[in-house]
């Protein structure tokens, strides 16, 4: 077999993937370097950086400076980067740079194939009411998935209002938003005072109705009945660590809070209990403004669309202590 | 591979590797099984041409859905994952320079390394987004549950970004298991200097993931 010629080292050697250069024959394959795979790597990264950056400077300037840019500036700028940089990891780590040009066409002609196939989709979305006014837009109104079983002919995200609605109706559910709204009452309480103190118990107070107003322990921990004297022990128990930790002044404003709390009285609170203006509340939390809502139950607007900031912190408190099970929903 | 010659008994066995009779040169061979996987890495960008032509097609019908879906994304865990993604692929990159150098070692840390993102990427992927998202009800289709959507099409949303996601964190499973495969016959000897054909072309498929996630992460975070 002719191919079993002796590795002899100036001279031709078929078994070598890339040892042909040194008679110029097979100059394909070379070896990139760490300095260039480095380079590469921290350029990337910088990129990854400028495009964030870019998202949220509009961001900004639209909070900042009230201008809404053109929907477009933000795509083409993003798309571009993510080009440059496929470009970049595809010339480099993938080698096609130094590689045989013949896998270059091949992707070449992947991407003039995608092309083909999100222009005509474009040319038929974009051009429905050139001819016919009344074919502009979804030719059947549709996506909402009204047609689902669990949605019952409505949209599906209706459905899932309605679901949590009736939720928020059950009584145990019902006691949990009252006490929200007690701890809320007592938080908005202690800010009038404006001493370290009150701000170090308001903090504790505002963390038991920040977890109570969570979508993830309203649905997915299940809540229990008592919540008014639960939340209430939780809070002398608090009181008891700040004063281990010589901080009574704290805890005597938290004890006083969770007296309050404690002395609700279920029934009275129940008949002015409203079931619309705490989904309000709870949106509004939901959507990221913490405590800015004011106390009992007073609707906050559910219209401002800012980013949220509980993302993080709400993520970290899947592994932390308060986790429990998630129980598949429900 | 039946007609090693004997005084090559004691040499490693990427020393030993011959390539297959049907070709005329080891180059030859590799260059043929780098062309076969970049036509079926064609194949794997036309997979996910179809999810991004349904993004851009619900994109297009329902704006309003779109940008409520991706402001309820937090931008800095696509952004952590795209850094972890972007340094695998580096570590990879750097395995098959050092498999070409012959610094076997420092190939097989590389490729650890790589694999150590990649269970990085599926750990924040997992515990920071579909968990906690999942269980609030921003789920795909008819699954979706989550009471203060406002806008009717958000359940396609979820749909886009979970089977976008989710057909990329298959891809990440399946390129750690390659990885894992030529990790573990790397320490059998299987990779050095005149043969590492497989070790390049696990690296193209690790290589792609990341390409998926460098479009995937602005269209989903930072496009709204």
């Amino acid at each position: 077999m002719a191919h079993h010629a002796p590795a002899a080292s100036d001279h031709f050697d078929e078994t070598d993937p890339h040892g042909h250069s040194k008679h110029g024959q097979h100059e394909s394959h070379v070896i990139v370097g760490p300095f260039i795979l480095r380079t590469i790597l921290v350029v990337l990264l910088l990129f990854t950086a400028l495009t964030v950056g870019i998202a949220q400077l509009e961001i900004a300037i639209q909070n900042w400076f009230g201008i809404y840019l053109p929907w477009w500036v933000n795509v083409v700028g993003a798309m571009s980067i993510a080009t440059i940089k496929s470009i970049l990891v595809m010339a480099y780590f993938m080698q096609l740079k130094y590689d045989n040009p013949i896998n270059t066409v091949a992707m070449l002609f992947c991407f003039f194939a995608l092309g083909l196939f999100l222009l005509f989709t474009g040319l038929d979305l974009f051009t429905r009411d050139k001819i016919y006014d009344y074919k502009a837009g979804p030719v059947v109104a549709g996506g909402t998935g009204a047609g689902v079983v669990s949605a019952g002919g409505k949209p599906i995200v209706e459905a899932s209002k309605d679901r949590f609605l009736v939720k928020l109706a059950e009584p145990d559910v019902r006691e949990a938003m009252i006490t929200v709204n007690a701890l809320r009452h007592e938080v908005h309480e202690l800010g009038k005072l404006g001493t370290d103190a009150a701000r170090q118990a308001a903090a504790v107070i505002s963390a038991r109705a920040d977890y109570l107003s969570d979508l993830k322990t309203i649905i997915v921990k299940q809540i229990e009945p008592g919540e008014l004297a639960r939340s209430a022990k939780h809070l002398r128990d608090r009181a008891a660590e700040l004063r281990a930790g010589a901080a009574s002044p704290a805890a005597d404003l938290l004890e006083k809070a969770a007296q309050h709390v404690a002395g609700v009285n279920l029934a009275e609170a129940a008949a002015s209990y409203s079931i619309d203006a705490t989904f309000a509340t709870l949106a509004s939390f939901a959507h990221g403004d913490h405590g800015q809502h004011a106390h009992s139950g007073e609707a906050a607007s559910t219209s401002d669309r800012s980013r949220p900031r509980a993302g993080l912190t709400d993520a970290l408190e899947v592994f932390g202590p308060a986790a429990a099970k998630p129980q598949g929903g429900h | 591979m039946s007609s090693i010659p004997s005084q090559n008994a004691s040499k490693p066995l990427w020393a030993r590797y011959t390539h297959a009779s049907h070709f005329r040169t080891a180059a030859e061979e590799f260059d043929a099984c780098k062309l076969g996987f970049w036509l079926f890495l064609t194949t794997e960008v036309l997979l996910f041409g179809g999810i991004f032509c349904a993004y851009f097609i619900f994109r297009t019908l329902y704006p309003g859905a779109w940008k409520e879906g991706s402001q309820l994304l937090d931008w800095r865990f696509g952004g952590l994952n795209t850094a972890v993604l972007l340094i695998s692929s580096y570590t990879m990159a750097a395995s098959i320079y050092c498999f070409q150098k012959g610094y076997t070692r420092r190939a097989q840390w590389n490729l650890i390394i790589t694999l150590i993102c990649g269970a990085a990427f599926l750990f924040i992927k997992l515990a920071y987004e579909y968990i906690p998202k999942w269980s609030v009800g921003k789920r795909p289709g008819a699954l979706f549950d989550y009471p203060f959507a406002a806008d009717p099409h958000l359940p396609l949303w979820w749909s886009v970004y979970y089977s976008g996601t989710a057909i990329h964190a298959a891809h990440v499973i399946i390129g750690m298991v390659l990885i894992a495969r030529v990790l573990y016959r790397s320490y059998k000897g299987h990779y050095g200097p005149t043969h590492y054909t497989m070790v390049e072309i696990t690296g193209l498929y690790w290589h792609l993931v990341d390409l998926i996630w460098i479009f995937l992460f602005p269209l989903l975070y930072l496009i709204h």
